[in-house]
């Protein structure tokens, strides 16, 4: 087989082409809505036979966890359990078949393979996720709807960031999913400020402050916490980033509030970070006695790094 | 320890460069440097470099050559059975961090809990 060293500029730049071609088909809803049922069942039937498996009887569902349901009942599960996905033939594949395509169309080594590649891509065409088992395959649809944000990762606020057609979806912000109580606590500031502070991972209450931000505004936020920005300072380090860092106070104390000297009767503080990587806003817990943000970013370094050590990060992800 | 105006973060993991390692310190085999147990997701550096433990937590760490610290899942490890290659893994939020050579203190951010009035490492 021959072997290709490089690319020529042409042919680098139709790469983008199949790039957007194969993402279409999920992002642009092809798969959903050119669904064939038909060939759905033809393809997993050639697939099984391809890997010298029984001919399988096929059920088509609607969405990921229809495959589970549908799974459970057909083992007689009293108490569901999770079972595998499989790993390869379905919406994770996309990346290589843009790859091979794109190798497939511009040139001609591939070609003693092309009949194995186009079972894949029926197979693909009609499949999200399946489980595999003997005898019986139980296939998912694609999503009706997927929500994402500037980064690409899924995100929404106002609903599931992925929804199927049976109605089942996920909640994701920024890319973390999000467990269904918590995304309907957010639904009015009350019951999120409750959750907010019942919760003690950082990546939970993170994302309750970005629903109430997109959701409410800055006056929502500050209208959860009950509190007032003491400071806000914006830092450049080095590259050209900016950060951006705030210190709440709530507006009430309370007394079984502490500050770190000891001293009962305090408000409940917060400094706010804003992640490089994902832009989700953080609300680290803090000592109601700093009123300098910088100095309380500090502050919040490792226990064993002087506050002489600059604030300046050389690199930020 | 001696510290060096050079800091670098992913996420809640932060380092700190040193100007010389400290003594006393225990090295303990390559692990990763943070892990939550609600997403799966790890922090871990990938290169050549020999790690040290540090009483009260966090690590020093001594690299040899240029390092990257991933932000990742066990599922996307495929194939990567060591962290002894400066390899970059697909990330799970945090993109990948290129660690130049030295020594490094590295550590979990903190919060604050004014109800124990006490310091403690965050939890994602």
């Amino acid at each position: 087989m021959e072997k290709i060293e490089n690319l020529t500029p042409e042919q680098e730049a139709k790469l983008d082409h199949y790039k957007d071609k194969w993402l279409a088909k999920i992002f642009n809803y092809e798969f959903y809505k050119n669904h064939n049922e038909e060939k759905a069942i033809a393809s997993m039937k050639k697939l099984y036979k391809f890997c010298g498996l029984e001919e399988p009887e096929v059920i088509l569902v609607d969405s990921p966890m229809a495959c589970q349901l549908k799974v459970n009942e057909l083992m007689g599960n009293e108490k569901p359990i999770f079972e595998s996905f499989s790993s390869y033939i379905n919406a994770d594949d996309i990346s290589w078949l843009a790859f091979y395509e794109f190798f497939f169309d511009n040139f001609d080594i591939l070609d003693e393979f092309r009949d194995n590649y186009n079972l894949i891509v029926e197979c693909v065409e009609n499949s999200y996720l399946q489980i595999q088992m003997d005898k019986v395959c139980v296939v998912s649809k694609y999503p009706k709807s997927i929500k994402r944000n500037a980064n690409n990762d899924l995100h929404s606020v106002d609903g599931f960031a992925i929804e199927f057609a049976d109605g089942y979806g996920q909640h994701y912000v920024n890319g973390r999913f999000i467990e269904p109580e918590i995304f309907k606590e957010c639904e009015n500031i009350i019951n999120a400020k409750i959750a907010f502070h019942n919760n003690t991972n950082e990546d939970i209450k993170a994302a309750i402050i970005t629903i109430i931000k997109d959701k409410f505004g800055n006056e929502g936020l500050l209208e959860m916490l009950d509190a007032i920005v003491i400071d806000e300072k914006t830092v450049k380090h080095v590259g050209g980033y900016e950060e951006t860092i705030r210190l709440y106070q709530s507006k009430t104390s309370y007394p079984f509030l502490q500050n770190s000297k000891g001293e009962m009767d305090q408000p409940y503080a917060w400094i706010e970070f804003t992640c490089p990587s994902t832009n989700s806003v953080y609300l680290i817990d803090t000592c109601p006695t700093f009123k300098d943000a910088v100095k309380c970013a500090k502050w919040h370094r490792p226990s064993k790094v002087p506050m002489s050590v600059d604030y300046k990060w050389y690199s930020a992800n | 320890m001696k510290f060096e105006n050079v800091s670098l973060h992913q996420g809640d993991v932060q380092m700190f460069k040193l100007a010389e390692l400290p003594s006393g310190l225990n090295k303990v085999e390559k692990q990763y440097i943070a892990a939550s147990e609600r997403s799966g997701s790890f922090h871990a550096l990938f290169g050549s470099y020999d790690i040290y433990e540090v009483d009260g937590g966090g690590f020093v760490i001594d690299a040899h050559e240029e390092c990257v610290l991933n932000h990742s899942l066990q599922s996307e490890l495929n194939g990567v059975t060591t962290m002894d290659k400066a390899v970059v893994i697909p990330k799970k939020d945090h993109r990948h961090t290129i660690v130049p050579p030295g020594k490094y203190y590295v550590d979990i951010q903190t919060r604050f809990d004014p109800l124990e009035n006490t310091k403690k490492r965050v939890i994602d």
